[in-house]
């Protein structure tokens, strides 16, 4: 009976330990790296919509492209999503829970700046896509 | 004779159970270990290759070779750009926190032809 109890004991005071460990562990981390992640991807499919892209526009929050095929994409941010409509119509969600989008423009190129909730802006820079021959 | 005669009985099974425990435990703390680590390692690439990117793009314009050092998640870096003539080369060069070694990855731009060059 006492070597029952006793094993109880160590076993309802280690739990809550290795509980808060193991949580600490696994936590620590995993938001900045799901938030970079997030951010990462916009970044990627935005370097994609511009390899078909003929012209940028931008203001603060919104960057407007227009396709070859003479489409217009429009991303901007709506509440707390970063949305993709194309001729203004549908709203395709593309990054959630974002505390704040900036468009920044320069002489040979621009940027986006994502802040996702509870992370850091996370900045990328782009280039203006090139012209085609034939136009 | 045996069913009467359990005076063993708590003290294996707790034994027992307590080392299943200990086993489970011990064996998991490694693997989320090793996990967060992996993570980290991989978010901090991420962030010296966009790091990296970023700086080319700023560099195109105006090629030049140059070198400067960074801190991206407590990991100090160099980025080295050099002017190649065609091509503009972007290294950037960190410490692997999965491998212990150097770490270095290059990315290569060609030069915007501005309109005074082209003549």
């Amino acid at each position: 009976m006492i070597e029952a109890l006793f094993a109880c004991a160590l076993l309802l005071t280690t739990t809550p330990i290795l509980l808060l460990f193991m949580n600490d562990l696994s936590t620590y981390y995993s938001s900045t790296f799901i938030n970079d992640a997030k951010a990462h991807q916009l970044f990627v499919f935005l370097q994609e919509e511009l390899n078909h892209t003929q012209t940028v526009q931008l203001s603060s929050k919104e960057v407007l492209l227009t396709l070859h095929n003479g489409d217009l994409i429009s991303i901007k941010l709506n509440g707390t999503n970063i949305v993709r409509q194309v001729n203004g119509y549908g709203q395709e969600r593309l990054v959630f829970d974002v505390a704040d989008f900036q468009c920044r423009q320069y002489e040979h190129s621009f940027s986006i700046s994502v802040t996702l909730k509870g992370g850091s802006p996370i900045e990328k820079y782009y280039t203006y896509p090139p012209q085609p021959k034939w136009l | 004779m045996l069913r009467s005669n359990h005076k063993g009985m708590f003290l294996l099974d707790t034994l027992f159970s307590f080392s299943l425990l200990l086993f489970l435990s011990l064996s998991l703390i490694p693997v989320l270990h090793l996990l967060t680590k992996q993570q980290i390692a991989l978010e901090t690439e991420r962030a010296m290759s966009r790091e990296l990117h970023n700086e080319l793009i700023k560099t195109i314009p105006y090629p030049s070779s140059h070198e400067r050092s960074l801190t991206i998640n407590g990991v100090e870096a160099i980025i080295r750009m050099e002017d190649e003539g065609e091509l503009l080369k972007g290294c950037m060069i960190w410490e692997d926190l999965r491998s212990g070694g150097e770490r270095m990855l290059c990315l290569y731009a060609a030069p915007i032809k501005m309109p005074e060059d082209s003549q």
